[in-house]
Order: structure tokens, then C-alpha cells, then sequence
């Protein structure tokens, strides 16, 4: 059977589900922050990589790829992972001396994804629209200098202060969120940085530090 | 055994982390996999 292929497959509809990873390369790209995608075998990693580069077009980030575990199916809901503990420290330890090298401030889960998600291909956001926002904030945030318009109000620091005590995120990973948080209110081109900002941003910078 | 167009599947690899695509190395392995020689400087030829 012959098929039409007159259009580029959108890189970003292309891709099935995971609308929590396709957001959080959304915010990276605005300065082409290092990444981290970490998911199963078959997830959707290197695809989601792909749509990176292009949304991050002027940068040349670090995309570091890992599964979860040796076989890479820790935490999957449909297999069982066959790793001896001590192998998922090891890999865990090598993935956190990966994320340190590369400075890493987006930290994305990306799990496998079920059929149906995946039989509703090519309708989600294309890759235009989401450029066209990233676009808008690079200008919005274009001038300031590095470091700034980090202020948080008094929710914020509240916020970060619950993510420390709650999650145990140290102040490297907080220090991030503070710089991931600048990104997502420039999407909203708002100038300060709002509790919801932070709370968005606290989900992609993993969950503290990983076991060295 | 295995046999992929008549020879044996001899499997490529897998690298459970990668970095921009290649296998994540540390160390030994890396300076091996960095495609730089011992005694030369750079990949650049001068």
C-alpha cells in the first residue's frame, strides 16, 4: 500500500501523551537549560530529545538519557524490574555524577505510554505554537542580568521552605527551582516569580539529590 | 545462536545513560572513547 507523505511529521505531535515532559522541555528551551529524561525502554526519551534541540534552536544543550534502573524498568507499572538493588544504586550513583557534570536543572520522568494516549497522535500542540511562546519569552527576559528578577514574595519562600523540610531538596536543587521558575514566568511574561511558578518549577528538579 | 542476514547478531551495545546521544563514560573510558590518541593534543590537525 502506498502512503501519502507530502507533510514533516510535527515533532512534537508526533510524540503520544506525556504533556508533563513536553511542558518542561517548553520551559527549558527558553535558555536552553541541560536536561535529564528518565523513563522506561520505548518511552518516548529521544524523541522528546529531538523536539528539544529544535525548540531550543539557538543553544546547543546536555541531554542526558537514562532509564530508571539497569533494565530500565524500575518503577513500571506493566513489568517488573529484574535489578539487584545493589546494580540500581550503582546506576543511580553514575545518573546523579551524570547530572552533576552536566548541570542539569530539568530533571524529567517520562513513563511508558499506553495505547490509548498514543492513538490520539497528532492532536496535540504543534511545535510552532509552543516555539512562539518560547520566542515571546526569551524577549520578555532578554537584558536582565543573570541571577536576576529571582525575588520571591513571601508565598514563595514559604513554598521553598515546605520543599526543603517535605521533600528534602537541598539548596543546590532549590537554587534551581528558583532559576526554573524565572523561565516559567517568562512564558507568562510576568516579572516576578509567583508561588505557582516555584510549584511548577519544584517538579522538574527531581526528588533531592540521588544517592552517591 | 542468533542470526541477523546470515551472521551471527552480535547486539549493539546498550548504554542505560547517555549523554547527547553517546554512552555516558567516566574516567579510563572516556579519555579511550574521546576519539584523541595518546601524545596528540587535540582532533584538529595543525
Amino acid at each position: 500500500m502506498k502512503t501519502e507523505r507530502t507533510q514533516i511529521p510535527d515533532l512534537l505531535q508526533i510524540i503520544g501523551g506525556q504533556a508533563h515532559a513536553k511542558r518542561a522541555i517548553e520551559v527549558a528551551a527558553v535558555t536552553g537549560m541541560s536536561i535529564v529524561l528518565i523513563g522506561p525502554p520505548g518511552s518516548g526519551k529521544t524523541m522528546l530529545e529531538a523536539a528539544y534541540r529544535v525548540l531550543a534552536e539557538p543553544f546547543t544543550p546536555d541531554v542526558v538519557e537514562a532509564w530508571p534502573c539497569p533494565c530500565g524498568y524500575l518503577g513500571d507499572l506493566s513489568r517488573a524490574c529484574r535489578c539487584r538493588p545493589p546494580a540500581v544504586f550503582r546506576h543511580q550513583a553514575r545518573l546523579a555524577a551524570a547530572i552533576e557534570e552536566y548541570q542539569c536543572d530539568v530533571q524529567i520522568e517520562v513513563p511508558a505510554v499506553a495505547y490509548r494516549e498514543l492513538r490520539a497522535v497528532g492532536s496535540g500542540e504543534p511545535l510552532a505554537a509552543v516555539r512562539l511562546r518560547i520566542l515571546r519569552a526569551r524577549a520578555f527576559g532578554e537584558g536582565r542580568p543573570a541571577g536576576g528578577g529571582e525575588e520571591l514574595d513571601l508565598d514563595g519562600h514559604r513554598l521553598l521552605e515546605v520543599c526543603e523540610d517535605r521533600l528534602g531538596l537541598s539548596a543546590r536543587r532549590l537554587a534551581s527551582a528558583k532559576r526554573v521558575a524565572r523561565l516559567i514566568a517568562d512564558l507568562e511574561e510576568n516579572p516576578r516569580i509567583r508561588a505557582a511558578h516555584l510549584a511548577e518549577a519544584v517538579q522538574y528538579s527531581g526528588i533531592g539529590e540521588l544517592r552517591r | 545462536m542468533i542470526l541477523v542476514n546470515g551472521k551471527p547478531y552480535k547486539g549493539r551495545g546498550k548504554a542505560a545513560i547517555k549523554v547527547n546521544g553517546r554512552p555516558y563514560r567516566r574516567g579510563r573510558k572516556a579519555k579511550q572513547d574521546s576519539g584523541i590518541r595518546r601524545g596528540q593534543q587535540s582532533k584538529r590537525e595543525t
